[in-house]
């Protein structure tokens, strides 16, 4: 397991950042310590998406429908716990109130979830 | 030899305890007494908030040092316990055996037991209510003052007060509410005639925090930290009061796993397995008082017995609600905050205060994001982005439904070489088709209400039967004079001379409202029951 290239590729697509040194341990140690083992389509999946970026975002949203408990969705949520638990990134985790902008950061965000599993549906077929 | 061993450091086990000692009696109180090792030095006393914008180390706590607060998979009772916490359930697996398909309760070997992670939430139950139990009312509401005084109660005397603190005087002022709760409640004094008219009644609920200083615990610092340390001991842990019993005399024997008792010749012998050399040793008393909980003081009546009949066991059916406040969109709750379920949503609809459900409402910030996040069914990157915007929008209700012996709820304890015990623990739990159209019926009630109150349900979520961390009834309370495997109303133990059980053991029937109080109060009773007992 590359925990560099893999903690960098999930950091950016949930928060849109790479990680530091400490995170990319604590991805690491995490791995091992929850035993995060992918299986034959798993791994399939996964190779896909370390050498396709842009599709780590369609595919966790078809996996949040078809497999919500599978490795791949374990790995990118303990990246996620990670990053919560981190000084540098707690502004995108704290509760933030919303005016007519943010509604439509939220409608976005919405709408590209919408896309993402509809995408993700067609793309995991050809994998 | 002892006048006293009792068995538990739980809220039964210490207030049996109290009550035994400032009577002067020679008293070991014995159990696994599980500390957190690990936590309890490492979170520094500051806010929430802030320890998130400026601890480094946050993730040791937050998620844990084996990331043990990073949950996944099905979710199962005890699942929502912090890395902190997580200490009340070590070792249970592998020193309180355990098995069924349809069960699946929390047992606690901790300091302190179930107590040490109890909500806090106080409830005064109904003449009615200890009639159906097999309570004597008038003991249990003495007691009820006798408890609030020692362990410190803030409420207030609102439309909840009921099913609270109904006529509890020593009790401090109510602890602030957060922006959730001032809103629900807002929402319920504009639709109060509709929703009490309907059976509903809402209101701050009794906690055991204080709002002022009490001796040398502080009052509620407002840290929204509760999930995670006892900083101030502003919430009451029944290990406080186990603290304050050492000082004043009180054996206590830690590592000391009750394996079972005999009673001969007026004199009661306990044999346990010492944890740390793992050898068993015994000693005497005159009276031996159970406070294992309900399950644990089942076993070893069980063991010592050498009986593998069944037992009944009660458990308040249980669901949570997470809900939409709608008009906390767009608002971020950033302020100071105690951290407790504050507010409850009672439903009676006869108006009897009996048979009541029972809604506790919990907001979401200090149980972090990414739990969160976890439940919606959305990638996780837009996820983060919707819910970072919700989060202060969701309101958790816990709903509890009033419970009763059924022929399919029972326990029993089979022998098992591969055990550390020599046997295991087996139970069978059922609702009745009654029983489950009742839970429906009344959760489509709750639903209902919530929507009034401005609460969207997103769904419900059903943990499992003993999710609610409620047991009792494996012993139940009678007036009979001989019965095997019975308690009488005083605590006894109706097969044995010396023997009581001080936790909730004897409780025939469960209210929705929590238990601990009252159990805490019979936990008084029976200690004072057992000095006026013959030998």
């Amino acid at each position: 397991m590359d925990a560099r290239r893999e903690a960098n590729l999930i950091s950016k697509y949930l928060i849109g950042c790479e990680v530091n040194e400490k995170e990319i341990e604590l991805y690491s140690t995490a791995m091992k310590k929850l035993e995060v083992n992918l299986n034959e389509r798993e791994i399939k999946i996964w190779n896909f998406i370390l050498n396709n970026a842009w599709s780590l975002g369609s595919l966790d949203a078809v996996l949040a429908f078809k497999n919500p408990e599978g490795a791949i969705r374990k790995k990118i949520f303990v990246m996620l716990a990670v990053l919560e638990a981190n000084t540098m990134h707690t502004k995108k985790f704290l509760p933030i109130g919303f005016g007519f902008f943010s509604t439509l950061t939220i409608l976005w965000a919405g709408m590209r979830s919408i896309f993402r599993f509809l995408f993700g549906s067609i793309l995991i077929k050809f994998i | 030899m002892y006048d006293y061993i009792i068995v538990g450091s739980g809220p039964t086990g210490a207030q049996a305890a109290q009550t035994l000692v400032e009577a002067g009696l020679k008293v070991l109180m014995m159990d696994a007494g599980i500390k957190d090792e690990t936590y309890r030095d490492l979170i520094p006393k500051k806010d929430f908030i802030t320890l998130r914008e400026q601890d480094e180390k946050q993730h040791e706590y937050f998620l844990g040092k084996n990331f043990e607060g990073i949950p996944w998979g099905k979710i199962k009772v005890g699942s929502q316990l912090t890395p902190p916490r997580k200490f009340l359930v070590q070792h249970v697996d592998r020193l309180l055996p355990f098995h069924s398909e349809s069960f699946s309760p929390m047992e606690s070997l901790a300091y302190g037991g179930l107590g040490s992670g109890w909500g806090t939430g106080c409830h005064v139950f109904s003449n009615a209510d200890l009639d159906e139990i097999g309570l004597n009312k008038n003991d249990i509401h003495q007691a009820y003052e006798v408890v609030a005084k020692r362990i410190g109660i803030s409420g207030e005397k609102d439309d909840a007060n009921p099913y609270c603190l109904g006529n509890i005087q020593s009790h401090q002022g109510a602890l602030e509410l957060e922006e959730n709760g001032k809103n629900f409640l807002s929402n319920y004094t504009r639709k109060k005639s509709e929703l009490n008219s309907k059976g509903f009644y809402a209101g701050k609920l009794a906690l055991a925090v204080l709002s002022e200083d009490k001796e040398d615990r502080k009052k509620a610092a407002y840290d929204d930290m509760n999930f995670w340390s006892d900083a101030g001991e502003s919430a009451y842990r029944p290990w406080i009061t186990v603290e304050a019993l050492k000082k004043k005399g009180m054996e206590y024997k830690g590592s000391s796993l009750l394996l079972s008792y005999e009673e001969k010749d007026g004199t009661v012998t306990v044999r346990f397995l010492n944890l740390e050399t793992q050898t068993e040793e015994t000693d005497s008393c005159k009276k031996l008082i159970l406070a294992c909980g309900t399950l644990g003081t089942a076993r070893i009546i069980l063991r010592s017995n050498k009986s593998e009949r069944t037992l009944p066991i009660l458990s308040n059916p249980y669901c949570y609600m997470p809900c939409l406040q709608v008009s906390m969109l767009g608002k971020a709750a950033m302020g100071k905050r105690a951290g407790f379920g504050q507010i409850g949503l009672f439903y009676d609809p006869q108006k009897t205060n009996f048979d009541t459900g029972m809604g506790a409402l919990f907001s979401y910030r200090a149980l972090l994001l990414f739990k969160l996040i976890k439940e919606s069914p959305l990638n996780y990157s837009d996820g983060r982005i919707l819910m970072q915007y919700l989060q202060s929008s969701f309101l958790i209700a816990g709903i509890h439904h009033p419970e009763r012996a059924g022929k399919n709820k029972f326990i029993q304890l089979i022998n098992d070489a591969n055990t550390i015990s020599g046997d295991r623990l087996h139970a069978r739990y059922e609702l009745s088709e009654s029983e489950r159209s009742l839970i429906q019926m009344r959760e489509k009630k709750y639903k209902w209400a919530l929507k009034k109150l401005g609460c969207i349900p997103l769904k419900t979520i059903y943990p499992g039967n003993g999710a609610s961390i409620h047991y009792g009834g494996t012993l139940p309370f009678t007036n009979a004079k001989e019965e095997a495997f019975s308690l009488s109303p005083t605590g006894k133990l109706l097969n044995a001379k010396n023997i009581f059980v001080a936790d909730g053991s004897g409780f025939r029937y469960l209210p929705a409202k929590g238990l601990t109080l009252t159990l805490m109060a019979n936990a008084h009773c029976v200690a004072k029951n057992s000095l006026q007992a013959n030998d």
